[in-house]
């Protein structure tokens, strides 16, 4: 079994570090898979135009979404779906036009692993799973099935007491 | 040291920073009431007159609001604004202020109390430029 520290000392994984635009203090835990971003940058779809009526890139909508979920109270709902069978404890973020894949390390924390576009998951319909499958292996290929924090958003998002 | 990848320019980054801050602190205030039970989508869309899914989409990043758009939902949500807009200080600008007084000394305005008059800039040469208050 390896820790997540011991996963971003290998370079593996790295601290998604908010950009210099990003005015707010960072309260939650997000860690980037080096190969998302390899996928992020190799995907036209996520730079080419403008998604929908919002005059941001898909691409910029990961980038906000990363920084909302790292700064903001908790993610809104719909933002964060565990996936089904939820036992596998496999989480995606939904930025608009976009498919985060990843998991919950701990609560109030994220690990992105892969990434689609939404479009794409709709006339593909196997895509979610080879994604959900994606995240389970990094999980058992780094040694870290003892990081999995398994249940609903409230296991990961507890309510304040 | 963070992986490279595609970086906005300068131009996309203050629109990145500027829909991220108005959408952002919508969310928080409306996942605040939410939580507090005091307000929920399909509440603040009858108080504004549209369609629940078009509050979803403005509090999800999904449109481009306009400025009534956001006045809107920041007086849906019983709330209020600060806003203040500057100059970048290590602007080609900025670099050349001068000194505005008579006596040599830098004037800084009071933006919060709007104390000391208003500021006007007060050449229009292509030379540094420089900023006086108008009393």
């Amino acid at each position: 079994m390896a820790t997540i520290d011991e996963v971003v000392l290998s370079g593996v994984l790295e601290v998604y570090e908010v950009p210099d635009w990003e005015s707010r203090l960072p309260i939650n835990r997000l860690w980037v898979s080096r190969d998302f971003w390899t996928e992020f940058d190799a995907m036209d779809g996520l730079h080419d135009n403008p998604f929908a009526g919002s005059r941001r890139t898909i691409g910029e909508h990961i980038e906000q979404a990363f920084c909302n979920f790292r700064c903001g109270e908790r993610p809104g709902a719909g933002d964060l779906k565990c996936m089904v069978p939820s036992g596998k404890g496999v989480w995606k973020l939904h930025p608009p036009g976009a498919r985060v894949y990843g998991w919950c390390p701990f609560q109030r924390a994220f690990v992105a692993v892969t990434v689609a576009v939404a479009s794409d998951t709709k006339t593909d319909r196997t895509l979610n799973n080879r994604k959900q499958r994606v995240v389970s292996d990094f999980i058992r290929d780094n040694k870290l099935q003892q990081y999995i924090v398994r249940g609903d958003i409230l296991a990961v998002f507890p309510p304040p007491t | 040291m963070p992986s490279s990848r595609r970086q906005p320019d300068a131009r996309r980054k203050t629109l990145l920073k500027l829909s991220g801050q108005i959408e952002g602190q919508l969310r928080d205030i409306y996942a605040r009431k939410h939580e507090a039970g005091e307000i929920n989508q399909t509440v603040l869309a009858a108080k504004l007159g549209v369609d629940r899914s078009a509050i979803n989409r403005r509090l999800s990043g999904r449109s481009n609001m306009t400025i009534e758009t956001i006045a809107d939902l920041i007086w849906g949500l019983d709330s209020d604004f600060d806003l203040k807009i500057f100059e970048r200080v290590g602007s080609v600008k900025n670099s050349g202020l001068t000194p505005g007084g008579s006596d040599g000394q830098v004037v800084t305005p009071d933006v919060k109390t709007n104390v000391g008059g208003v500021l006007t800039p007060a050449t229009a040469s292509s030379g540094p430029r420089t900023l006086t208050f108008a009393s």
